[in-house]
């Protein structure tokens, strides 16, 4: 049959590549008799059935990543900027700008365990239960109790992740992707000036995600900024694919190794 | 019984068919034994996806054979059912057999 090594090929980014391969060998036996239609359209139903998961749970994790660090931008921006319109009542502190970046990625891992493993999932519930502690104890965040349970949120965080594989890679990833959307936003506000920044932070959300699209919309006729942000947005596009992909690849090297020990 | 030890209806048959082909049980004979003995065309992604997850379970054991040439030179992973999958299927056999006892449901289908 023509072209199974590219069905392997496929597999392979869902499953590990004894099972992808065991899998096309099933296939090919009974194509011999089916035709090859009949194969291509197994191979595309194995592929979509084993990976809708994977794809979607990366997918929405990074989504999450980028947009919430787009709102850690507008705080900062809105904290920083002295002409902005809703100025932050509160001053910018490095504590709170850590929390964030903490309570923002643990929103991200929880998305991604959501779809990944499910909610019935215990480690998804411990997840969800740690996210939703974090953002409440968000609305508390003036007072002095939360000083104490930073500390404990990031220490269950790290013990899940050292103790459960599965989590350590999109918790990596997640935080990875917080402070890359961060560093990103930062960046472009120290080296545009104040008043010029947001349309740029708003480009690199919308490459990933639909709502800070509306928000970007604002922006643009605002500032009345076209040429750049679609130059940004095709190149921060692919960059953001790109990313997205490679943890996809990441995460399935570590799920196919864990395989392999199972064995 | 835990939440976690409860098989679904697709699950006790995967398991069930990988203890009916024996030693041979791998992907191919598996979906055929499922769909003679149920009438149900099984679509090959599904019956993957099971099989995995009833590894992961704990389950199922699989082991790779020898490569060959109708595969192209692809090995057979072959499944067997493991201890604990066998008395997960029986338990919830009986349990089946609990609810039907007192009715005449297949006296009445037979």
């Amino acid at each position: 049959m023509k072209g199974a090594g590219c069905a392997e090929w496929l597999l392979r980014r869902v499953t590990s590549r004894e099972r992808a391969a065991a899998q096309v060998g099933d296939l090919l036996e009974e194509a011999a008799s089916r035709g090859a239609g009949w194969f291509w359209r197994a191979v595309l139903g194995a592929f979509l059935r084993q990976g809708w998961r994977e794809i979607t749970a990366v997918g929405l994790a990074a989504w999450a990543a980028e947009w919430l660090s787009f709102r850690l931008f507008l705080l900062m921006s809105l904290a920083l900027r002295e002409d902005a319109p809703h100025r932050l009542d509160a001053p910018f502190t490095w504590a709170a700008f850590a929390y964030t970046v903490l309570l923002y990625s643990l929103a991200s891992v929880a998305t991604y365990a959501c779809v990944r493993f499910g909610p019935r999932d215990p480690l998804t519930r411990v997840v969800l239960c740690l996210a939703v502690g974090g953002c409440l104890s968000g609305f508390f965040w003036y007072q002095p109790v939360l000083r104490w349970s930073l500390p404990g949120v990031v220490a269950a965080l790290l013990l899940l992740s050292v103790r459960h594989p599965r989590l350590f890679t999109p918790t990596r990833s997640a935080v990875g992707w917080v402070l890359f959307g961060t560093a990103l936003h930062l960046g472009i506000l120290l080296s545009t000036g104040l008043a010029f920044a947001p349309v740029f932070g708003v480009v690199v959300s919308t490459s990933v995600s639909l709502a800070p699209a509306l928000q970007g919309m604002l922006y643009f006729q605002q500032d009345g900024h076209v040429f750049w942000p679609v130059i940004f947005l095709i190149v921060l596009n692919s960059s953001s694919i790109t990313a997205v992909w490679l943890i996809g690849k990441a995460m399935q090297r570590g799920c196919g190794k864990r395989r392999l020990a199972g064995d | 019984m835990a939440h976690e030890d409860y098989l679904g209806e697709w699950e006790q048959i995967v398991l069930l068919a990988v203890l009916r082909c024996g030693d041979r049980a791998y992907g191919v004979p598996v979906r055929e034994e499922i769909r003679v003995c149920t009438g149900r065309a099984v679509a090959p992604g599904a019956l993957y996806t099971t099989l995995d997850r009833l590894e992961n379970k704990g389950l199922l054991l699989s082991r790779m054979g020898e490569p060959t040439p109708v595969r192209g030179g692809r090995a057979r992973r072959f499944y067997c059912v493991t201890r604990q999958g066998r008395e997960a299927v029986a338990r919830a056999q009986t349990a089946y057999l609990q609810l039907l006892q007192g009715l005449d449901l297949l006296e009445e289908g037979a």
